[in-house]
């Protein structure tokens, strides 16, 4: 009887001793991490939430304290604004993507006055002094390979329209370039207009559509930005010209990849911005702790069109 | 069966209920603790948040009065400010639960020291007739100012996320934790009744058996079986108590029962034998009476029998002998055992007196075909039963009639049977010849002759046996009476 009591007895006390214990958060973290910020240009874009799981990766793989800051629409001065703030709180090291970079030289100035590290990504600081490295898909290949594929894809002459997010974008302009120097030994082929569609879809879109009305000779679209590529299969699809104008975008997001699939773009240059959050996370980490890191490392790229998208699919 | 104590039970489901009850209340104190604890962080951190931002903006508000009125009094404000800002970023990094906030607050604190630093400078350079030399100052200050408002911004909607997130974590906890109690209450008391009703049963069941087997044995039952073994302890050792007491008692009654019964066999015995004794002396008594003076008669009658065999009548003097022989066997026989022999040579002599009296009215017939003519018997025992038939049976006849006298042997006894062919008996005149009452309606008979109870219980007396004297009889076929002569007597007899 009192064996049998004494039993139950344990297993209540057991049982109310768990219920008692609610999962409450103890401060269990480590209190004397390092600090690094990462201000990216469109902190909820698909492109820039790879970049973030990689940076975030970095952070519990090498122990440091992160932070994603950014602007919602590449917005310079919310951008450079919150890389002061950083400053002032004097973080250990900040990684941004300087769109423009001159106006960031500033604040890459007072970064290095005060002995922060800062890291560029995807575009370079104006000089290489105000940084301490830069990761980056390597724009003059995208810009190659991407100008190759369209042209293998028109199969000829090429009447070319180029939308940028800006046109004074330094990786899109490098890209531009490679297409220019491309296209200078092809007879015939030229680039017939630009446009910018400052990374807002809805303007790419009314921006695409003009472009194709004022030259219907278009037959091959370069295009830098990522963020209205399937917006521009959509104009092309509802023109009918999906099978006439050969379009090549940038980044295999979700929607580009449908876009792909439903034939109404031919492909996407994809960058491989989980490798670049991550490698700005393990350098910014490395930095500060003295070690060497490259003053210039390149991610991976690729095309990706209807023939290997699966294999994107099954890798994202 | 294994027993256990009452005595260790009931403190055992006490000590199991006070632990059980103990175990509970404090796991619900130690829930609503925690849980008052978790709000009692949210609304400290809340605060702090509160403070925090209150005290940056109120260091600048005080800066700025300082700048205009530059007096003690509001550069202890601006420094009582910004001390409680400094507190309140430290109050909720030392608290943070959550790494953002925590380092979030590095920072803040970072941009409030810098910014203190900044308006100390402010406040040591402030010269009221130039502003200039402090206006890149102020302005640096503002900056800072605007930032730090910012992050506490930013901060505190990631606070308010974490204070939601808790209170509905806390709330939910408290839902799961009512959820669990509740059950685990009624499971508990539950257990609880059950030990308590499995405990009383077991103490109830024996306490009625027990009581039961008690109130039979109270009431002399005792045939009720055992009770059986009790599991608990104490009812056990009741329960053999009990057992042990009825089998006690029950030899004890056997006891009781047997001596009772000798003791009424005893009794009756000295019953029988004062009645035999008492009989015994009323006979002397009669015998005595009989015997006013036997000598004396004895004497006269050897007189008169010497007078009639003087004068030749030899009738007379038969007679007269006979009588004679009578009145001597009664005279030196009456207290001791006779010969069958001797008893029937009296016999005959009254039969001779008695056939003088009635003449050939009355006839007499004696068949002896025994061989134990030496057998020891009563004395005066068949002429009582002669007499009986002469004076009951044949005297309604006017005493004419015959008398049949046999004796013969059987194995182990001999039997003399007396039978008249007189009127007879009913059944219930048996009965009462038998037990005496019949003697006792007979007044003549109770004061001149020893009766027929009296040679029944004599007969019985001697041959220690129930069955020496039997009658039969018939109304209008005469009467026969039995007797039954054992030969042993202790092997003496024969």
């Amino acid at each position: 009887m009192f064996r049998k009591s004494s039993i139950i007895c344990c297993l209540m006390a057991i049982l109310l001793i768990c219920s008692g214990c609610s999962p409450t958060q103890q401060s269990t973290f480590d209190k004397d991490m390092r600090r690094v910020v990462f201000v990216s240009p469109q902190k909820e874009l698909p492109v820039w939430v790879q970049a973030k799981s990689g940076f975030m990766d970095a952070a519990r793989d090498y122990g440091f304290q992160a932070e994603w800051l950014g602007s919602e629409d590449c917005d310079l001065d919310e951008m450079t604004r919150q890389i002061s703030i950083a400053i002032a709180e004097e973080v250990d090291a900040i990684i941004t993507c300087p769109l423009t970079p001159g106006v960031f030289d500033q604040v890459f100035s007072q970064a290095k006055e005060k002995g922060i590290p800062v890291i560029t990504v995807a575009v370079d600081a104006s000089s290489p002094e105000l940084r301490s490295a830069f990761i980056s898909p390597d724009y003059q290949e995208i810009g190659r390979n991407q100008a190759a594929a369209l042209h293998e894809a028109v199969g000829g002459v090429m009447k070319i329209g180029v939308i940028m997010s800006t046109i004074d974008s330094q990786n899109q302009i490098i890209q531009l370039n490679e297409l220019e120097r491309y296209i200078q030994d092809l007879d015939g082929s030229e680039i017939v207009a630009y446009g910018q569609d400052f990374a807002n879809p809805t303007t790419g879109m009314y921006v695409f559509s003009e472009m194709l009305e004022q030259h219907p000779e278009i037959n091959a679209v370069f295009v830098t930005s990522g963020d209205a590529v399937s917006n521009y299969g959509t104009i092309l699809a509802g023109k009918g010209l999906q099978d006439s104008v050969v379009l090549i975008g940038m980044d295999a997001v979700e929607e580009n990849i449908q876009a792909i699939l439903n034939g109404e773009i031919y492909g996407v240059m994809d960058q491989d911005y989980y490798q670049m959050g991550y490698y700005s996370g393990e350098f910014a980490f490395k930095i500060l702790s003295g070690e060497t890191v490259s003053d210039v490392t390149f991610c991976d790229s690729m095309l990706v069109t209807k023939e290997n998208v699966q294999q994107i699919m099954d890798v994202k | 069966m294994k027993q256990r104590s009452i005595q260790k039970q009931l403190p055992h489901l006490v000590l199991a209920t006070v632990i059980i009850m103990g175990v509970f209340a404090a796991a619900v104190v130690f829930g609503w603790s925690r849980s008052a604890r978790r709000y009692s962080v949210i609304v400290a951190q809340s605060s702090a948040f509160t403070q925090l931002s209150n005290g940056i903006n109120q260091a600048y508000v005080d800066l700025d009065c300082y700048i205009q009125n530059p007096d003690d009094a509001s550069l202890e404000k601006y420094n009582i400010s910004m001390q409680s800002a400094a507190e309140a970023a430290a109050e909720i990094k030392r608290d943070a639960q959550v790494q953002d906030i925590y380092y979030a607050i590095v920072g803040i604190e970072n941009m409030l020291s810098e910014a203190n630093r900044i308006n100390l400078e402010i406040i040591d350079r402030l010269d009221l007739n130039s502003f200039n030399d402090i206006y890149s100052l102020l302005s640096e200050s503002q900056t800072l100012l605007t930032y730090m408002n910012l992050r506490v911004a930013a901060v505190n909607t990631l606070q308010n996320e974490w204070m939601q997130q808790q209170l509905t974590s806390t709330t939910e906890w408290i839902q799961r934790l009512v959820f669990l109690l509740i059950p685990l209450l009624i499971l508990i008391l539950c257990t609880l009744l059950f030990f308590s009703l499995r405990i009383a049963r077991r103490i109830i069941l024996p306490i009625q058996q027990i009581s039961a087997q008690a109130n039979r044995l109270a009431a002399g039952d005792l045939s009720v079986e055992d009770i059986p073994d009790q599991s608990l302890l104490e009812f056990s050792m009741i329960a053999q108590s009990l057992n042990k007491m009825k089998s006690e008692l029950s030899v004890m009654i056997e006891k009781i029962r047997e001596q009772s019964n000798i003791a009424a066999r005893l009794h009756e015995t000295e019953l029988e034998n004062l009645r035999i004794s008492n009989d015994l002396k009323n006979t002397e008594l009669r015998i005595m009476q009989a015997q006013i003076n036997p000598h004396f008669l004895y004497n006269t009658l050897n007189s008169i029998g010497r007078l009639a065999y003087s004068a030749g009548d030899h009738q007379v003097v038969q007679l007269i002998e006979a009588l004679s022989d009578m009145l001597r066997y009664n005279l030196n026989h009456i207290e001791r055992s006779i010969t069958l022999r001797e008893e029937l040579e009296n016999l005959k002599n009254y039969m001779y007196i008695q056939k003088t009296r009635f003449g050939d009215k009355l006839t007499f017939q004696i068949q002896t075909n025994s061989r134990r003519m030496n057998l020891r018997m009563p004395c005066l025992t068949l002429q009582p039963i002669v007499e009986n038939a002469i004076v009951h049976g044949l005297s309604p006849y006017n005493y004419e009639g015959n008398i049949e006298v046999d004796v013969m042997d059987e194995d182990q006894w001999t039997l003399v049977r007396i039978h008249d062919d007189g009127v007879g008996m009913e059944p219930s005149d048996i009965e009462k010849m038998v037990s005496g009452a019949f003697e006792a309606s007979c007044q003549s008979v109770k004061h001149t002759s020893i009766g027929f109870c009296n040679v029944k219980t004599r007969l019985n007396s001697f041959f220690d046996k129930q069955d020496c004297v039997t009658v039969r009889s018939e109304l209008g076929e005469g009467t026969t009476v039995v007797l039954k002569l054992y030969c042993e007597k202790g092997g003496q007899n024969v």
